[in-house]
């Protein structure tokens, strides 16, 4: 089978997005620069563990005996459930910074063109890998950080690795030749942001309520190159065929829109 | 040894009448034991209370009857902790003798009454929930003889007797009820249907008290003749008028350099009117009392065939009537004062000097009131207080004081009042308030209208705001004199020889700039001159801030003798008094809308919030609230008024820079607490219906983002919370002002909430700017 990848969210890292997320970071440090950071009754750093039902247009098609053009119109939507760990600090009167991991796994739809059959197949990718997350959080409310509704900055860090998998049906429903492959580490940047609301429960326990969105944008580009081992033996490049192999590349941008629900603790 | 005893008991009334001699004065308070009312929270005399409403009345009068409860009950708990109300034994007991006189049959009812007198210039007395009755100092001032004070006391017994004031808010409840359901008086645009029927209502029961007042005198050995009487309902007449009619004599305020102008002297005063005794038939349904005339008639028939054997003026005490009705008129004017009623405060005061002629206190409330309206007047910032004062609408002899007043223009008032003030201070050096009202109106002579010294002396035309020379004495309102165009500006280097004159040749010039000489004898006083070094120093200090905030492009508004509010930022306070926070909550969306029960545990909460949060912060907090008080603590609750009357004074002054009306008590307070530092905070929080915009539009954008559905039920469901939050730290010796809060929003006022904003106020409060 002569095909090539055609990834859906293909796109260039576009250098003015970067630009525009980090401006924003600096105006939000700016925000409040010279008020004073009191915290909630002097107390300024939490602890926090939190939770994200990751939605996810999801490709584990494999699993259910359906065919390829189900997939391409119907996705089937799959929730993921991410436990998060974070450390807050308040730094300025209204703002605050936030240190957060998390184990991330996600899964998306590829689709690709089989050239020599003229026929779209799809294909799962699975990527898993850690997050770790900077971002500051600016107060809304003129209320004393970390109180009150507020907008926040992040930059995250996505350590991952991707596994593709084909369908198992191509579109006549005929069953086809199941592969999968895998690439080496790769990594991604995030530009998120978020609107939340954050109080205390009682004492000094706090809940915070948000939601937050975003984009990844790869960092650099992968080593690895499809070989063609990665499609079977059989597999031989049709020249003309696109992408070439050089073209395939570690260009794997998505977007993510995550609600997180966090308990803190102020601890000092 | 008769003789001797004779003397003896002579020499002991003698003793009574003149406790506090006149010269002497020394304002009347708050001692002894306080009552229940003060210190027990409002609800849970309300709990008791609406336990015994009798339970076969109907679902809807028992409602009715426990609002009455709630509202009655906590708006006289309110007035009763806001030192409006004279808790002292000398004088309630006198008012308590009365009272037993007039319901020596009735001892049920006595105990049910009390009666209390009100810290007020307004003339009036009426009763309120719990059987209490307030007569204010002003209608005291004003009666003759204690059988008059009988009788109104007589009246406000009728109200309770009857139990008008529960009576009254059924019907007044009813009628709205009716009134609303029907639709003929709701057409009625003419005038408001339910009020007229409430008023008649209400002069019915009037009527009713003025019977039972009336025959409860009769019923006593007290003076029941319509004599008596009439004098009741003249006082009624001449309510706005002062206690006495004295002609005021324009050269009051000369001095030995200072000659008033003779246009200052009006020339007829305008006649004493009196309320119209009958009120026009269709005028008689506005008001809430029968017309003068009609009650007048009323008790006229009860009284017209009582005789004047057996029965006296007086069955208590005569000295004791004098006594009070003394203190009252003593009183009168710092009420006065405290409202900035400047011309009343005068005249009260004039009147109390006619038979107490060196009396410092009545001297002082002048010159505290000619400050006030120099000050007001050179600021032109609040005109309210310098201006309202007409003198046309005033009757009798004060009206030339009015005018007097009225006519000076602004130079001449604040360099007479300085003079009259620095005159006290000749005669009474020792007393700490005069000079710093000298200094308050030398500052302003030097802000608003001379250089300095040398340009008053050479009467070199006012260099900045005013227009008038002072040599201008005409009154500029009466025939407006141009501003000069000849300013010139003097450096402060050149040296003019005072000008000295005498007397006779002041007067000889026509009263031509006759105010150069005003101070001839005190430009060689150390203290005079002192002051005028001193306001020149600080208006070039001024100025200079005023330069370096303009190239920093801030508006300066800081102008002539003002102060800023200053947002507060570690100000390094570690001991700060808090005068009685309050704490309202107000839920717009019902009809009765303040939330009296809630309101008071959000009070109390509120303390406990303050209270924590300095205790975190190592802050000393020193609470003075009625509601963390004791019976014995009259001390307390009189520093608690003395501070919020000037805590009001302070925020009616605004950015005018001024002593308080009572500055050496509160100088004596800050002393006794250890702290110059208070702080007045509160809270005020608001439910309203939510806006359905904002909920819909989230639910309808759910189908596309479903975590948008409950968000959307729940901002529907809730109401809009808002609260506002004031705090504001004065240091009461200096009157500097720092704003820690003033914030407006959008928020439930909850625990965290609030313990977020008061821990960082108290943090900005406390904190030092070298941590």
């Amino acid at each position: 089978m002569k095909c090539c990848i055609n990834y859906q969210n293909h796109q260039t890292i576009n250098n003015t997005m970067k630009k525009i997320f980090t401006l924003g970071l600096i105006v939000c440090a700016i925000q409040n620069l010279f008020a004073q950071a009191v915290g909630y009754q002097g107390k300024k750093f939490t602890v926090e563990v939190g939770y994200s039902p990751v939605t996810t247009l999801t490709a584990r098609y494999f699993d259910f005996n359906l065919s390829d053009a189900h997939y391409l119109n119907e996705s089937p939507i799959l929730v993921k459930h991410i436990p998060k760990i974070a450390v807050e600090y308040v730094v300025l009167n209204r703002g605050s910074l936030m240190l957060r991991y998390n184990k991330w796994n996600f899964t998306t739809n590829l689709e690709y063109s089989d050239l020599a059959n003229t026929e779209t197949h799809l294909a799962g990718a699975n990527s898993k890998g850690n997050m770790l997350t900077l971002g500051y959080k600016s107060f809304l409310t003129a209320t004393p950080a970390p109180l009150g509704s507020y907008f926040g900055i992040y930059v995250t860090h996505y350590g991952y690795s991707s596994e593709y998998t084909d369908s198992e049906f191509d579109q006549l429903s005929i069953p086809d030749e199941i592969r999968s492959y895998e690439l080496d580490n790769a990594q991604a940047i995030g530009f998120f942001g978020s609107l939340g609301f954050k109080n205390i429960l009682w004492d000094q326990f706090t809940l915070d309520v948000s939601l937050e969105a975003g984009i990844f944008l790869p960092i650099g580009e992968s080593t690895t190159y499809f070989s063609g081992d990665e499609f079977g033996d059989n597999y031989t490049f049709v020249i003309g065929e696109t992408p070439q192999r050089e073209h395939i590349k570690n260009t794997n941008v998505f977007f993510t829109v995550v609600p997180t629900v966090s308990f803190g603790w102020l601890a000092f | 040894m008769k003789k001797t005893l004779l003397a003896a008991v002579c020499l002991f009334n003698y003793v009574l009448a003149t406790a506090q001699t006149p010269s002497e004065y020394q304002r009347v308070i708050n001692v002894g034991t306080l009552p229940s009312e003060v210190y027990t929270p409002s609800s849970e005399k309300y709990q008791s209370e609406i336990a015994n409403i009798e339970s076969d009345l109907s679902k809807s009068e028992q409602k009715t009857q426990q609002q009455y409860y709630l509202e009655s009950g906590f708006s006289i708990d309110e007035m009763m902790r806001s030192g409006l109300v004279l808790y002292n034994p000398e004088y309630n007991s006198y008012l308590d003798a009365i009272a037993d006189e007039l319901l020596k049959g009735d001892p049920q009812l006595r105990s049910q009454v009390k009666f209390y007198l009100l810290r007020s210039p307004v003339v009036n007395a009426f009763e309120g929930a719990g059987g209490n009755i307030f007569i204010s100092m002003g209608l005291i001032s004003m009666l003759e003889n204690e059988a008059e004070l009988a009788y109104i006391m007589g009246h406000e017994i009728g109200h309770i007797a009857r139990e008008h004031g529960l009576d009254f808010y059924m019907e007044a409840k009813e009628i709205d009820k009716k009134s609303s359901n029907n639709s003929l008086l709701k057409k009625s645009s003419s005038f408001n249907a339910s009020l007229v029927i409430k008023n008649l209502y209400s002069q019915a029961l009037e009527t009713e008290a003025d019977e039972y007042g009336i025959q409860s005198l009769m019923r006593t050995k007290y003076a029941a003749d319509t004599n008596t009487l009439n004098n009741v309902f003249d006082v009624l007449k001449y309510a706005y008028l002062p206690f006495d009619n004295q002609s005021f004599p324009v050269d009051f305020f000369e001095s030995k350099y200072y000659v008033t102008s003779k246009n200052l002297k009006l020339d007829s005063i305008k006649k004493i009117t009196g309320e119209p005794e009958k009120l026009a038939k269709k005028e008689s349904f506005k008001s809430t009392h029968p017309s003068i005339g009609d009650r007048r008639k009323t008790v006229n028939e009860y009284a017209k065939n009582v005789g004047l054997s057996n029965r006296s003026a007086y069955l208590v005490s005569e000295e004791k009537f004098s006594q009070l009705r003394n203190v009252a008129r003593y009183e009168l004017p710092m009420f006065y004062l405290h409202n900035h009623l400047y011309q009343d405060a005068i005249y009260a005061a004039y009147l109390g000097l006619q038979k107490d002629p060196d009396n410092l206190y009545l001297e002082k409330i002048i010159a505290k009131s000619l400050t006030g309206l120099s000050k007001f007047r050179n600021s032109k910032d609040d005109e309210v207080y310098a201006e309202k004062a007409r003198f046309e609408d005033y009757e009798g002899e004060q009206q030339q004081l009015y005018f007097m007043l009225w006519a000076m223009n602004d130079v001449e008032l604040n360099v007479m009042a300085l003079d009259y003030t620095f005159r006290i201070h000749l005669d009474h050096p020792e007393d700490p308030e005069v000079l710093p009202l000298c200094r308050s109106l030398v500052n302003d002579l030097v802000f608003y209208h001379f250089n300095d010294e040398d340009d008053f002396l050479r009467d070199q035309t006012v260099s900045r705001d005013s227009l008038y020379k002072l040599s201008d004495i005409a009154n500029p309102k009466l025939k407006v004199a141009p501003p000069s165009t000849k300013t010139k500006k003097i450096t402060r280097k050149t040296t003019v020889r005072a000008k000295r004159t005498t007397t006779e040749k002041i007067k000889s010039d026509k009263y031509k700039k006759h105010l150069l000489y005003v101070y001839n004898d005190y430009w060689e006083m150390k203290d005079f001159r002192r002051m005028w070094t001193d306001a020149v120093i600080e208006r070039d200090l001024r100025e200079e801030e005023a330069k370096l905030y303009k190239r920093a492009g801030i508006a300066y508004k800081n102008k002539g003798d003002t102060r800023n509010y200053f947002w507060g930022k570690k100000l390094g306070i570690d001991t700060v008094v808090v005068v009685n926070p309050f704490y309202r909550r107000i839920d717009l969306r019902k009809d009765n809308a303040i939330e009296y029960i809630s309101s008071e545990e959000g009070e109390i909460n509120y303390m406990d919030v303050l209270q924590e949060n300095a205790d975190l912060l190592g802050v000393n907090l020193i609470v003075l609230d009625p509601l963390k008080m004791n019976p014995e603590d009259a001390t307390k609750f009189n520093q608690m008024n003395e501070l919020n009357d000037w805590f009001g004074e302070q925020l009616d002054f605004g950015s005018i820079n001024m002593p308080g009306y009572n500055q050496m008590m509160i100088d004596s307070i800050a002393n006794e607490l250890g702290s110059d530092y208070f702080l007045w905070t509160g809270i005020v929080s608001l439910r309203d219906r939510q806006n359905i915009l904002g909920p819909i539009l989230y639910i309808g954008l759910s189908p596309f983002f479903i975590p948008l559905l409950p968000y959307g039920i729940y901002e529907l469901i809730k109401p809009e919370y808002e609260f506002f939050y004031l705090s504001l730290v004065y240091n009461v010796k200096t009157r500097e002002a720092s704003v820690l809060k003033f914030l407006f929003l959008h928020n439930n006022d909850s625990r965290a909430i609030l313990n977020s904003h008061t821990y960082e106020m108290l943090y900005q409060l406390s904190k030092s700017s070298n941590n």
